[in-house]
C-alpha cells in the first residue's frame, strides 16, 4: 500500500493486490496514509502453496478489479 | 511547566478513565496509568524534553514521534521518569530505516520489539539482568518494554487485527526488555562491541520472535554446549535476519575458564548453523526446495557471525541458553542513551 501510494503520487498508475485476510490492514493503511476509501483488489488466500493452475485462478479473480482500478 | 500539545479529557473517576482506554483500543489489554498532565510533564522532564520536541521520524512511513506522545505512552505503561531516556533512545532506534518498523510491526510473522540495554544505566534505574531477566517482577523491564508496545499502537497505528497481522504473536509483544549483566560476562559488553565506550549506556532493538530456551546441563566444554546452541538455532530454519543468544552465568563461567573469546564462539556457532540444501529440503525448511549444486552446499541460518549477538545474564544457577530469532530482512539498531553524564 505504501509503495503503491508513493508510485501513484509520482504519477505511475498502481494497483494494490491483497488476499482476503489483509483487507482490514489495507483499509487501515489507507486511512493512515490519509487516503480513506483508496481502492485495491482483493483475491483469495493463500498464495504461498498454490499450484500454477491455482495461481492462474487467483489472477482471474484479480484481472477485472485491476483493470477497473487502472482505468478509473 | 510547559504547555501540553495534546487533547485533554476529563473523567469522573479512575474507573471511567480505564474503561475509556479499553473501549477505544488505546491499551494492550492491561489497565493503564492515566496520563495526567503532571505525570506527563514529569516524564518529559526525565529526558529534558519539551512536549513538541521531535524524538524521531520513522524512516519508512515517515511518522513523527513527538516527545509528548512518547511521554504519554510511557506514563500509561507505568514507567518512572528516569526510564524516559531509555525509551527515547529505543524510539530513535526503531525509527531507523534498516529496522523497518513499518513492516515488522504489521507482519504476520508476529514480532515484538526487544529492547536490550547495555551499560551503567541498567543498574541505576533497576533494569533486571539477573535471575528471571526475561520474565516478570521488575518495574523497569516490565514498563519500558510495555511503553514500546503502547507506542506501536497509539503513536504508530499498528493495532492488532487491523494493522498488526501477527498470525500468532508472542508474550514479548506485551513487553520485552532486559539488560546485559556486566558482572558475569567474560567478553566485551555489547555497547563496546557496537563501538561505544564502556561508561556509555546503549539500547539495541531487535525485531524479535519468541524466545526458545535450551538446557546445556552437564556439558562444560565450549564445543559441547555450543553444539547444543547451534542445534537450537537451526530450528529457526532459514529466513531470520539475526539471532540473539542469551547465555546464563553458569555457562559463562565455563567460557571464562576455557579462554574462548566472543569471536571464537560466534565463529564456532556460525560454522555449525549451516545445513546443506538437501538437509533443509529433508525438513521442508525452505519455501522453494534447493536443487542442483545447492543440494550439497551449506546454507547458514543467519548470514555471518556478525549476525549473532551474544548476551550474558540471568540467574547464577542453571545452565540455560535462550535463542531469539529476529524477523528477516531487517537489522537491529543500537543507540546511545543520553544520560546527561
Amino acid at each position: 500500500m505504501q509503495d503503491a501510494v508513493a508510485l501513484e503520487r509520482k504519477g505511475i498508475p498502481s494497483v494494490v493486490l491483497v488476499t482476503k485476510p489483509f483487507n482490514s490492514q489495507a483499509k487501515a493503511m489507507a486511512n493512515l496514509l490519509g487516503l480513506p476509501g483508496y481502492e485495491y483488489a482483493v483475491i483469495g488466500h493463500p498464495m504461498g502453496s498454490l499450484t500454477d493452475e491455482q495461481v492462474l485462478d487467483r489472477a482471474k479473480e484479480a484481472i477485472d478489479q485491476v483493470e477497473k482500478q487502472l482505468t478509473a | 511547566m510547559t504547555t501540553s500539545i495534546s487533547k485533554t479529557f476529563k473523567f469522573a473517576d479512575y474507573d471511567e478513565a480505564q474503561e475509556y482506554y479499553q473501549a477505544n483500543g488505546l491499551t494492550d489489554g492491561l489497565p493503564i496509568v492515566p496520563p495526567t498532565g503532571a505525570k506527563v510533564q514529569a516524564m518529559l522532564d526525565g529526558a529534558g524534553l519539551q512536549p513538541s520536541d521531535v524524538v524521531a521520524v520513522e524512516g519508512v512511513r515517515g511518522k513523527t514521534f513527538v516527545a509528548e506522545t512518547v511521554a504519554i505512552n510511557a506514563v500509561m505503561a507505568g514507567c518512572k521518569p528516569e526510564y524516559m531516556p531509555v525509551i527515547v533512545a529505543a524510539v530513535q532506534a526503531i525509527s531507523e530505516p534498516q529496522f523497518n518498523f513499518h513492516a515488522n510491526s504489521t507482519s504476520t510473522n508476529g514480532v515484538g520489539v526487544l529492547v536490550l540495554v547495555s551499560g551503567p544505566i541498567a543498574n541505576k534505574i533497576g533494569i533486571n539482568s539477573g535471575t528471571v531477566l526475561m520474565g516478570y517482577g521488575f518495574r523497569a523491564n516490565a514498563t519500558i518494554g510495555r511503553a514500546m508496545g503502547l507506542l506501536k499502537m497509539n503513536a504508530y497505528g499498528s493495532v492488532p487485527h487491523d494493522m498488526d497481522k501477527s498470525t500468532l504473536g508472542h508474550p514479548g509483544q506485551y513487553s520485552f526488555c532486559f539488560a546485559e549483566d556486566d558482572d558475569v560476562i567474560p567478553w566485551e559488553p555489547l555497547r563496546v562491541e557496537k563501538g561505544f565506550t564502556t561508561d556509555a549506556s546503549t539500547v539495541t532493538v531487535f525485531a524479535a520472535n519468541s524466545p526458545l530456551q535450551v538446557s546445556t546441563h552437564n556439558y562444560s566444554q565450549p564445543p559441547e554446549f555450543l553444539a547444543i546452541v547451534s542445534h537450537a538455532i537451526q530450528s529457526l530454519g532459514l529466513g531470520s535476519s539475526e539471532v540473539v543468544v542469551v547465555v546464563s552465568p553458569e555457562i559463562l563461567e565455563y567460557v571464562r575458564s576455557s579462554g574462548w573469546s566472543k569471536a571464537q564462539i560466534k565463529d564456532f556457532v556460525f560454522k555449525n548453523i549451516h545445513r546443506t540444501g538437501s538437509e533443509w529440503n529433508a525438513y521442508y525448511r525452505t519455501e522453494h526446495p534447493f536443487s542442483g549444486d545447492d543440494l550439497t552446499t551449506g546454507f547458514p541460518v543467519v548470514a555471518s557471525p556478525d549476525h549473532i549477538t551474544l548476551v550474558g545474564g540471568g540467574g547464577a544457577a542453571g545452565a540455560f541458553v535462550s535463542i531469539i530469532g529476529a524477523w528477516g530482512g531487517v537489522s537491529s539498531v543500537t543507540k546511545e542513551i543520553s544520560t546527561g553524564r
